[in-house]
């Protein structure tokens, strides 16, 4: 599933990201990898996504969430 | 001498660091890319140590310019020594960077900030298992606590590096330092969200939250007897009547001599504009507590869906605040945003935005000509100029064609200490009344004499038809005429706010006093206001479009605002001397919209 679609409170394994080497260095940067867990926060008026990646909040625009895709994990607590 | 950098991620506290040993008054803010450049002070106590704060990276594979600005100075400067500072709530993710600081740089001091934090969230980092594993000295502290700073104060006495005092033990591997090297001596503790960061980024109240703001900035500020205006009309009665009106005239005995008129003249209209300094104050204190609370950037995050319509991004809310400080700044914070194309962009809505030095002249025509309205048409102003500039915006997105993206590390919000605030404001003040009592009293007291001496140097008093500045206003004066403005001393002030908006009103004062009801008719002076929220910035302002995007870009810049300011206030006084005109001209305008809109639907279509 894309992240885009992820609700306010669950989790997921970050499976792939479409983007060029620039932007996913800065992910990389900000925790946000292939392999990585991610957890959404909030979603913004006019579709941003609010993210927690190990401890950073990162706020994303709607076509960049649409690029990663992830698998949904039940969230253990 | 000791030369030592500051290098860490953005918004890792390098700036509250750097203030902590300078005791200078570093840009600080929590943002991420507040740090601007270079900048170098000398530690506190110690002459012999310059301290150079850089812009926060990332990596070296930057992605921003100042990213690639400050890897650059990493190559090209020699430093003695590095102050590697790491985020302690994510380590992990610095140490990518440190490693490769580290292929240029040896001397390596690692300082882990907002411990304080970190322990909040339950978490921990043994400072002295991770200097062992990095074979580098590491110091865990709080920036803002005083006993966590002598700590380093202590380390670069005698002006050394600090080093580890058995530095061949364990040569570390490279490969292990981002691998498991923070194995069970860090836990991050785990992040939750504070009870006011979920209202803030409530959706329903985020974004009323931030206008009432505003509107309260705006309140104490602007509104009649409030603060602001009241502590204004304190210093506008102190030089007026005190030195002025009582002192000045005492020293003369009551003479009239040219001395006399020129004494009193500067005064009166320097004194009107240091009455400003206190709205000034509210304003620089109100931009700089959303600042340093980190609220800027909950609302970069809440604004990019709308900003992304207008072809900018949330990060542009940073620089257009800025911009109701000072224009010159706020063009340099641009720097930080995705692309060159969306700097273009932000540069090219920022004169729209009105800076603290059109104050002086939006509040004297407010309070000349809506003496009943003072304080809504102050705000009818501020409004005005925003909605202005996103309109521009539509209209720039169309010329630098780019593709935008949007990612940011949210800052977390915290409670700014007030005498960081108070210090911010002290500098901001400062600058105001430095510039007020150099430049702009330089330049008054040379307009005053050319305005009230012919050329053969009689005088005829201030701004007298005949006089040198009655000369050289002719030329300019025939561009004014559309607005209604056939008085040669308005046409000469609005033109000297190219060198200072200062200037203007600084200028109409010496001509015309306080009240400007006798300079212009009201539809003159709506269209004057027009024209000075639209026109080109000031010189210093030019000058950073200048160096953030070059000699041409920053003169076509400059020109085309020119123009389109002449036009804008030249419909601005047709559309409300004749209702007629209106009219015609918004059925055309609506016209041409609808066709446009037309055209491209069907080019669309066609295309599928």
């Amino acid at each position: 599933m894309q992240l885009s679609s992820l609700k306010s409170g669950e989790q997921g394994t970050v499976s792939a990201i479409f983007a060029d080497n620039k932007l996913k260095n800065r992910l990389k940067m900000c925790n946000l990898q292939v392999g990585k867990k991610i957890k959404c926060i909030r979603h913004a008026p006019f579709g941003g996504i609010m993210v927690e990646c190990d401890g950073i909040c990162l706020g994303l625009r709607k076509e960049l969430a649409k690029s990663i895709t992830l698998h949904r994990v039940e969230a253990s607590a | 001498m000791l030369k030592i950098a500051l290098v860490g991620t953005p918004n890792c506290g390098k700036s509250t660091v750097f203030n902590a040993l300078t005791g200078g008054n570093a840009k600080t803010g929590n943002w991420h890319g507040v740090t601007m450049g270079m900048q170098g002070h000398a530690i506190k106590g110690n002459k012999d140590c310059m301290l150079y704060d850089l812009a926060g990276l990332y990596s070296f594979n930057s992605y921003t310019q100042e990213e690639s600005f400050t890897k650059k100075k990493l190559e090209e400067e020699s430093f003695d020594g590095i102050f590697f500072l790491i985020d302690a709530l994510s380590i992990r993710r610095s140490l990518y960077l440190l490693q490769e600081v580290q292929t240029l740089h040896k001397n390596i001091c690692v300082i882990i900030t907002m411990v304080d934090l970190l322990h909040k969230r339950g978490g921990y980092i043994q400072e002295a298992e991770l200097a062992k594993r990095l074979n580098l000295p590491v110091f865990a502290i709080n920036a803002h606590d005083k006993k966590d700073i002598s700590k380093i104060f202590a380390a670069i006495q005698g002006g050394r590096f600090p080093t580890l005092p058995n530095k061949d033990v364990a040569q570390q591997d490279s490969n292990s330092i981002t691998g498991n090297i923070l194995q069970d001596i860090y836990n991050q503790g785990e992040y939750r969200e504070s009870k006011l960061s979920k209202v803030l980024y409530n959706p329903y109240l985020s974004l009323p939250i931030f206008f009432a703001i505003l509107l309260l900035i705006l309140f104490v500020a602007f509104a009649p007897y409030m603060l602001g205006d009241f502590l204004k009309g304190c210093i506008e009665s102190f030089f007026e009547d005190i030195v002025a009106g009582s002192w000045l005239l005492s020293i003369f005995n009551g003479q009239e001599t040219i001395l006399f008129a020129f004494l009193n003249n500067i005064i009166v209209s320097i004194g009107g504009l240091l009455a400003f300094v206190p709205q000034i104050a509210i304003l620089f204190l109100a931009l700089n507590f959303l600042e340093e609370s980190g609220y800027i950037s909950t609302l970069a995050f809440m604004t990019d869906g709308f900003f992304q319509k207008l072809g900018l991004t949330g990060r542009t809310v940073f620089s257009i605040l800025m911009g109701f400080g000072c224009t010159a700044v706020a063009v340099l914070t641009t720097r930080g945003l995705e692309n060159k194309e969306i700097q273009k962009r932000t540069i090219a809505i920022m004169p729209y935005i009105a800076c603290s030095a059109k104050l002086p002249i939006l509040t004297a025509i407010a309070s000349s000509f809506f003496p009943n309205y003072t304080f809504l048409t102050i705000i009818a102003m501020y409004f005005g100029g925003v909605l202005l500039a996103l309109v521009c915006a539509i209209i720039v997105k169309k010329i630098y064609k780019t593709k935008e993206e949007f990612v940011l590390e949210l800052a977390n919000l915290q409670m700014p200490r007030l005498k960081i605030l108070l210090k911010n404001v002290l500098y901001n003040c400062l600058q105001f009344i430095k510039k007020i009592m150099t430049l702009v009293l330089a330049f008054l007291m040379l307009m005053w004499l050319l305005s009230s001496f012919t050329i053969t140097f009689q005088y005829v008093g201030e701004g007298s038809e005949g006089s040198m500045l009655y000369y050289i206003g002719q030329g300019v004066k025939v561009l004014f005429y559309p607005m209604g403005i056939f008085d040669w001393r308005v046409t000469v002030a609005a033109i000297s706010g190219i060198i200072a908006k200062e200037n203007v009103a600084g200028l109409l004062t010496q001509f015309f006093g306080t009240n400007l009801a006798g300079a212009m008719t009201v539809q003159s002076a709506i269209a004057f206001t027009v024209f000075m929220m639209t026109v080109t910035p000031c010189v210093t302002a030019i000058a950073s479009v200048i160096k953030e995007l070059g000699f041409k870009t920053g003169m076509y810049f400059t020109f085309t605002q020119l123009g389109i300011a002449f036009i804008l206030s030249y419909l601005a006084y047709w559309m409300v001397v004749s209702w007629i005109f209106a009219v015609v001209f918004w059925s055309l305008v609506v016209a041409v919209v609808v066709t446009l809109y037309l055209i491209q639907a069907r080019r669309k279509r066609s295309k599928q």
